[in-house]
């Protein structure tokens, strides 16, 4: 239920501070008239229905608690569906957003969105977009964070037991930038239509920037970042893990050109980032036994650093220059979480004619 | 000096929910436990040291073992049905 408190406008920063609601940066007040003006770019009809729950907790977030803390991040209403939309992705069973907002690996959540819509409220895809001074990156990610923290309990001293954390834990959301044909956009990879708009989420360790800046030979490129996915520090290398392999322009340029496809490169990636029990023992790593893990090599006599080429979520961003590349590997093997994509409903868009008998509609589904 | 109205952003409204403790009854002559492995390095290991102290102690118990599909997973239903059902004492919660 809603509840409002009054307070002298020169108090609200200090009173959110005292109360913890804030993630250690000032908040935009989050006022009755500009959270209704988040709901009016969802079309909203009942702002108490719940996005979704995490059932182990017994926690879900409303549709108006998603509004709250996308003003307190600093959006604009334009960016709430996108907000909501990463909410539902959040929610997807596969995520298990129990464990991943909870668990000592600190993970950030990914925020990765594909389409026409991240061009129009001007969401960043090239240079600097995994940094500062984009509006749209930096709240979007910020109000699922902020949400998660207040509303769902991850903080530290409740159910947040991240022993470090990591930056992307403020905000982790940036624009994929469109790939020349005949590559795809994430989107269309996933088997969404070319003229949506999909929000990605995926629990996440720190982004590794990868240099190669030499090398014109994608499949040099390629076995440099195959290199980095297979980091013995990884906590998923030889578990099967998943990965968010971002393609510098120039990396892809170069794959494009030399005849790569993008299932080529997922499989590329996916099968040189395999790792031998001795690379690992050879690096101080003890090879689970017997765990939840399943570290038994395959038919190589390797693990798996990735489940399978799927498990690459491969996407094209950042600005010209050198040559550079980001990665970020999922935050545990995906037997604890996975990847999650849901559509953005744009502003104004009619609900489905679901005909006399009624239909799911994800974003007013009320979960058990 | 203005004021200002604001959305409280926690749901104050939740009661906090406590959790009962089973009731703490006599074990039988020969007591069944339960044990549930959290898929952790070394958990198992951990409780059967645990469960190997507690039958002597006890003069021989039966010893169930159940294992989380994952440590960010968790039990079945059926698994929590079953241990329910065959297990006077329960021990769980290891972690790292």
């Amino acid at each position: 239920m809603t509840e409002t408190i009054t307070l002298e406008e020169s108090d609200v920063q200090e009173t959110f501070f005292a109360n913890g609601w804030t993630d250690g940066l000032p908040v935009v007040p989050p006022t009755p008239e500009r959270v209704e003006a988040m709901l009016a770019a969802v079309s909203a009809i009942d702002e108490q229905v719940l996005i979704g729950v995490i059932p182990a907790r017994g926690k879900g977030i409303t549709l108006e608690q998603a509004a709250v803390h996308a003003v307190m991040a600093g959006c604009t209403p334009a960016y709430f569906p996108v907000v909501v939309a990463a909410f539902e992705a959040l929610f997807d069973a596969s995520f298990n957003a129990h464990t991943a907002l909870t668990s000592t690996g600190g993970a950030a959540t990914a925020v990765v969105v594909s389409g026409p819509i991240a061009q129009e409220i001007g969401m960043n895809a090239r240079h600097n977009c995994l940094g500062s001074g984009n509006r749209a990156n930096l709240t979007i990610g910020r109000a699922v964070r902020l949400a998660a923290m207040n509303v769902l309990g991850a903080r530290s001293g409740e159910l947040d037991a991240s022993s470090f954390g990591n930056q992307g834990k403020i905000s982790f959301c940036f624009a994929e930038d469109p790939p020349p044909a005949p590559w795809r956009p994430l989107r269309e990879e996933l088997g969404y239509a070319p003229g949506d708009t999909t929000v990605t989420v995926m629990p996440v360790e720190g982004v590794r920037q990868l240099a190669q800046q030499l090398n014109g030979d994608a499949e040099g490129i390629l076995r440099t970042f195959a290199a980095a996915m297979k980091s013995p520090s990884t906590f998923s290398t030889g578990k099967g893990g998943q990965a968010l392999m971002i393609l510098g322009p120039e990396h892809t340029a170069f794959c494009i050109e030399q005849g790569w496809t993008q299932a080529e490169v997922r499989e590329f990636l996916c099968r040189e980032s395999r790792i031998s029990p001795d690379e690992l023992r050879a690096a101080g790593v003890l090879i689970e036994v017997d765990g939840a893990h399943g570290m038994t090599p395959g038919e190589d006599g390797k693990l798996a650093s990735v489940g399978s080429p799927d498990d690459v979520i491969l996407v094209t961003a950042g600005g010209e220059g050198a040559g550079w590349s980001a990665y970020a590997p999922s935050w545990a093997p995906k037997i604890h979480a996975r990847a999650s994509t849901r559509r953005v409903r744009p502003t104004g868009e009619p609900l489905p004619d679901c005909g006399p008998d009624g239909c799911i509609v994800p974003w007013l589904k009320e979960s058990a | 000096m203005s004021k200002i109205t604001v959305i409280r952003p926690v749901d104050a409204t939740t009661p906090p929910t406590t959790v009962e403790l089973a009731p703490r009854g006599a074990l039988p002559e020969h007591p069944v436990i339960g044990l549930v492995d959290n898929r952790k390095p070394h958990a198992r290991e951990l409780l059967e040291l645990l469960a190997e102290e507690l039958s002597g102690r006890l003069g021989g118990a039966e010893v169930v073992l159940v294992r989380k599909p994952g440590a960010g997973r968790p039990l079945e239903p059926e698994q929590a049905s079953d241990m329910a059902a065959r297990a006077h004492m329960v021990i769980t919660g290891v972690g790292d």
